[in-house]
């Protein structure tokens, strides 16, 4: 096999395992998403490395692939992951398509997905996540630097780059 | 010299050789990305001021790769490079300002919210969302890119690509292991 063939083997290896890892954790953990994200981050990445160290031990190929295998992760979390199963269009799209034929008005949409249903989660996230603290009845934010908002950071970053 | 000592230079050569390539290579394909990124963001400029959806400045990263097929640089790292190529450019995508994947998401208004009062109780953070700003912008939305229809009589109802999409979604979130909350 050539290096190129190895390191796309090593990557592709890697990503499947936290394909995998992820899915197990986040079916246990569904409000600790950036756990599960980590905790099967770090656990493909151990195993995709015995798996390197036993087809090529060599550092350049091994640093190659914990590259490319961050970028499918990356990839797979922003691009499929957060689409799936926090886009806002992506579950109202999913409960018109529910209502079939006869079709649901904007009341009848909001008895299955409201306010409510929408901010409990994101508050169970931010919560479980370390992000903002609970105490009571108010809520009071926690840390400066956010992994959570990491992707509406960096599309706050591009649209000044961008311009309006 | 002995030639075991040679032979074991010569080997220590080619890893570092070999290992510089490999290097190279990559940071060839990010070099080429920036390229292309600022192209992008010149060409967006130029575009918005044709008002011309800014959604095609996106083919600048097409070209990119034709270019990079073509020159067949860098050798023997080709597959990699190109798919670390197209990588960064799908992260790009997906990080960028498109408006179905929306700006302002619950969450970041939650912290915005949050890092402006300091301490916030759970009325007000209600209070701070408006439902028609949430839900009915979003479902305009998916009328205007042609998933959903309304109807004369209020009912939206789902088109055929927007039902395929969905059920793509529905068999994603089975095998993904998600649950509706």
């Amino acid at each position: 096999m050539t290096a190129d063939g190895i390191i796309l083997a090593i990557s592709f290896f890697g990503f499947v395992m936290f394909v995998i890892f992820f899915s197990l954790l986040i079916r246990r953990l569904p409000t600790y998403p950036i756990h599960a994200i980590f905790s099967s981050f770090i656990l493909a990445f151990f195993i995709a490395m015995i798996f390197a160290w036993i087809t090529a031990p060599i550092l350049s190929i091994m640093l190659v692939s914990f590259f490319l295998y961050t970028l499918l992760a990356a990839f797979y979390i922003l691009g499929i992951y957060l689409n799936i199963d926090s886009s806002l269009h992506v579950r109202i799209l999913q409960e018109v398509a529910g209502a079939g034929h006869r079709g649901l008005t904007y009341a009848g949409l909001l008895k299955k997905y409201n306010k409510e249903t929408i901010l409990q989660k994101r508050i169970a996230w931010l919560v479980n996540s370390g992000e903002i603290e609970k105490t009571g009845n108010t809520f009071r934010h926690r840390r400066n630097f956010s992994t959570l908002l990491l992707r509406e950071k960096l599309i706050v970053f591009l649209t000044r780059l961008y311009g309006k | 010299m002995p030639i075991k000592v040679t032979r074991r230079l010569y080997y220590i050569f080619c890893c570092i050789i070999g290992e510089s390539f490999v290097m190279f290579s990559i940071l060839i394909t990010v070099l080429i990305f920036f390229f292309a990124f600022a192209m992008q963001l010149a060409i967006v400029r130029i575009l918005r001021n044709l008002h011309i959806h800014t959604f095609f400045s996106f083919s600048i990263y097409i070209v990119g790769l034709i270019v990079f097929i073509l020159f067949g640089f860098p050798g023997d790292f080709s597959y990699t490079s190109i798919l670390i190529y197209i990588l960064l450019t799908l992260l790009l995508m997906t990080s960028s300002p498109v408006p179905l994947l929306g700006l302002n998401s619950p969450s970041s208004i939650i912290v915005t919210i949050l890092e402006k009062e300091k301490k916030v109780t759970t009325t007000q953070l209600y209070r701070a969302f408006d439902e028609r700003q949430l839900i009915l912008a979003r479902l305009n939305d998916l009328v205007d890119v042609g998933l959903v229809r309304r109807r004369a009589a209020g009912t939206y109802i789902i088109l055929q690509k927007g039902l395929l999409i969905s059920q793509f979604i529905a068999v994603c979130r089975v095998l993904m292991g998600l649950k509706n909350n």
